[in-house]
């Protein structure tokens, strides 16, 4: 991993047990980019979805692919763009918003879906785009304490 | 094993001794959550005090855990740390489980 001013850069083998790894060293290193523990665990929790997703539909039952994530510090943003080269999303658009039921009975309880209602919640803005075999995913989060909707969740 | 557990008469609490419940574990765990309450004790209380995050994955499988442990058996979390908190309540998952402060109070609210 390298840290060029307020710039972090990493690639990894889009296996799960190596996204597991590369988010576990993220979190120590968030500090270089000024950001506290509270807003990194969003950015964890945003990041862990957006690559799983990678993992098991990009690349689903592909073995040897990568996945570069970079991250870069504006003053109250963080942009965070991960790239990878596996099957584009249906329609080369990103998949539409799906509200979850959680209002009927035990059985009916969803045990998926959560991962891009999660990305949604604590992101400002998603782009996706497929350039010349390439998926590029943006995702740009505020820092701003007043704005961040990671801030915004209630801690009781 | 990811899990410990102790069961005290109808309480089982079961910790997780893992600091990361994710896709990579998510199968793992619940295979092992399935071993940890198989003694049908009526009340579960998992102890998620040493999980530092927790992704869709490992919260799926938390769901199919209390799907699995069905009508009849209860399924408590307790000791959510601040990320994990969060990512239950984004999903709405808190307004689905009781979520206690940590397994002492949960298992004490058992009692009550």
């Amino acid at each position: 991993m390298t840290a060029t001013g307020r710039i972090l850069e990493f690639d990894f083998a889009a296996t799960d047990v190596a996204t597991r790894r590369a988010l576990a060293g993220l979190t120590h290193r968030l500090p270089e980019l000024e950001i506290g523990p509270d807003m990194g665990g969003c950015i964890e929790i945003v990041l862990a979805e957006a690559l799983n997703n990678v993992v098991e539909h990009a690349y689903a039952a592909r073995p040897g692919g990568k996945i570069r994530v970079r991250l870069r510090r504006t003053r109250s943003h963080l942009v965070v763009t991960i790239r990878d080269t596996g099957r584009p999303f249906p329609g080369k658009r990103l998949p539409p918003f799906v509200e979850l039921d959680l209002s009927g009975s035990l059985d009916s309880l969803p045990e998926g879906g959560f991962g891009w209602s999660l990305i949604r919640d604590l992101t400002g803005a998603v782009r996706y785009r497929h350039i010349s075999g390439v998926n590029v995913l943006y995702l740009r989060m505020d820092l701003d304490p007043a704005n961040a909707p990671c801030r915004k969740t209630m801690f009781g | 094993m990811s899990l410990t557990s102790r069961t005290m008469g109808d309480v089982s609490v079961v910790n997780v001794d893992v600091d990361r419940i994710d896709a990579a574990i998510a199968i793992q765990f619940k295979e092992d959550m399935r071993a940890a309450t198989q003694d049908g004790a009526p009340r579960v209380i998992l102890d998620l005090s040493k999980v530092d995050f927790i992704d869709s994955s490992g919260l799926g499988a938390i769901v199919a855990i209390r799907k699995q442990l069905g009508e009849e058996r209860q399924l408590d979390l307790a000791g959510l740390t601040s990320t994990v908190k969060k990512v239950f309540q984004l999903t709405r998952m808190d307004t689905v489980f009781k979520i206690y402060p940590d397994a002492e109070t949960a298992v004490s609210a058992a009692a009550a």
